[in-house]
């Protein structure tokens, strides 16, 4: 393959020799170190190829063995670099061509998200694209470190992320931040259940210790739900018994409490809002090439159907004769409105629900939110939102062993 | 005369040799090494030149004799001062002491 392409680039010659002694003649130009390649043979002439410096030696071969010897064809990079100045508008289409696809590989032209399961990608790939990172970005002006610098502190449940380009896709590697899994706590040491919030209990499963509450009580953060102190008496006896001998065990306290939680949540809703319109949010970006004063749509759609806005970047820079014009084209937001009260207390519910199931653990559930209009301004709803969740309130709390409880 | 007849036995003798001693021939002995890949190319290393070419028949000197390839639609792929490539449909290779 090196071969083909070294003959290629240095150029070829395709001989038709004619006469008595050929098997000579390609003899004598390989022994002059030049290849003979490609050699056919015809009853009344031989053809063959050589490269382009060996035609001066295959012509004295020639002479010396009394041959004939004609160039029948010419090839490699000289002879189309030949044929290209002789047609100036063909070398302008060819240098036109490799500028474009030089251009198309300078471009990030996807963006893939691995290594994420609990946050949502069209979530990272949003971040992403308010850091400069989407398809259309130019890689030499892409900066990967402050991408993956800036991801975890845009989405806080990320750990950590990468940018990786490979051509024109570029990859972002991320990783989650787990929850520390309870086989990771150390086991020996004895613990009760307590609460993590106030709530309404609903149900109680111990697996390990002695249950504190029943379903229906009240209970407030740190109360212990399931004790990892257990009493017990000796076989025999009845625990109901005051008089029985009482011993007690210490165990690490497993379960789950579900309880009805309350959070309140104050929500500030914007008066005033721009309406949706079937082309909010659509937009696409192009490409245009500045030339003294004339542009040339290079990549993209010419006129969007929907009113727009464009925002440009240049390259080398606007005032260059010569430019490369990236376009971001985005539909015109539509005319602000008045937002009704009840479309404030829904958006206001919607809010709060999201930011509490946001940070509810495995398993919980949102049960119901009310909203209550409390302020009302030219500018804005103030709402107050009570959003009831069903979740486990138990987390578990060390105590010493030989601890006086 | 004799004294190509003794050079003969004196290469038979250091052949005999080499093969004792498990030394390549073609490294010591300047012999040809012909390479055949399946019926569709035939590679002969050190050569000492094209002798004959035709779509049926090519011959190429080697050291001691012709190496004789024959078929149909032969061409000559590549000839360089240590080998010289042959494809098409094979039919035969024989080896003749020259």
């Amino acid at each position: 393959m090196a071969e083909k392409v070294g003959r290629w680039l240095s150029g070829w010659v395709r001989v038709e020799a004619r006469g008595a002694r050929l098997a000579e003649l390609v003899s004598a130009v390989a022994r002059a170190g030049h290849p003979v390649f490609a050699a056919r043979a015809a009853p009344d002439a031989w053809t063959f190829s050589a490269p382009r410096g060996a035609l001066p030696a295959i012509e004295a071969e020639a002479l010396r063995l009394g041959l004939s010897v004609r160039v029948v064809g010419r090839g490699g990079l000289p002879e189309l670099a030949r044929r290209l100045a002789r047609h100036p508008s063909l070398l302008a289409f060819g240098l036109g061509l490799a500028l474009l696809l030089w251009l198309a590989s300078s471009f990030v032209w996807i963006v893939a998200v691995e290594g994420a399961s609990e946050v949502p990608a069209p979530a990272i790939l949003a971040a992403a694209r308010d850091l400069g990172l989407a398809p259309g970005a130019f890689r030499p002006s892409l900066d990967r470190d402050r991408v993956a610098r800036l991801l975890p502190v845009l989405i806080p449940r990320l750990s950590w992320a990468t940018v990786s380009l490979r051509g024109t896709r570029a990859v972002i590697r991320v990783a989650e931040e787990a929850e520390p899994p309870p086989e990771l706590l150390p086991a020996s040491r004895p613990a009760d259940l307590v609460a993590r919030r106030d709530g309404l209990v609903t149900d109680v499963l111990a697996l390990a210790g002695q249950p504190a509450v029943r379903p229906g009580d009240i209970v407030a953060k740190g109360q212990v739900l399931v004790r990892g102190r257990v009493e017990a008496v000796p076989r025999g006896y009845d625990p109901a018994d005051p008089r029985a001998p009482r011993m007690t065990m210490d165990v690490r306290a497993r379960g789950e409490v579900r309880a009805r939680v309350w959070y309140h949540r104050y929500v500030e809703v914007p008066a005033r809002a721009r309406a949706a319109t079937p082309a909010q949010g659509r937009g696409f970006t192009r490409y245009r090439l500045d030339v003294f004063g004339r542009s040339l749509i290079l990549w993209g759609r010419r006129e969007p159907p929907f009113p727009f806005v464009v925002s440009e970047r240049a390259w080398p820079s606007p005032t260059s004769p010569v430019a490369l014009v990236r376009e971001d084209v985005r539909a015109e937001a539509p005319p602000a409105r008045e937002v009704s009260p009840d479309e404030a207390l829904a958006a206001a519910r919607r809010t709060a629900v999201a930011e509490v199931a946001g940070g509810l653990g495995r398993g919980a559930r949102v049960v119901r939110a009310t909203a209550e209009l409390v302020v009302r301004t030219a500018d804005v709803y103030g709402v107050a939102v009570l959003v009831e969740t069903e979740e486990d309130i138990a987390e578990t709390r060390e105590f010493a062993p030989s601890a006086s409880r | 005369m004799a004294s190509g007849r003794g050079a003969t036995r004196v290469r038979g003798r250091l052949a005999r040799l080499y093969a004792a001693l498990e030394i390549p021939g073609d490294l010591v002995l300047d012999l040809a090494r012909v390479s055949v890949l399946g019926a569709a190319q035939a590679l002969v290393e050190n050569h000492r030149g094209l002798l004959e070419y035709r779509p049926e028949a090519v011959a190429i000197a080697v050291s001691g004799g012709t190496v004789r390839i024959e078929g149909e639609e032969l061409e000559i792929g590549v000839v360089t001062p240590e080998e010289v490539t042959v494809v098409g449909r094979l039919r035969r290779i024989e080896f003749e002491r020259g």
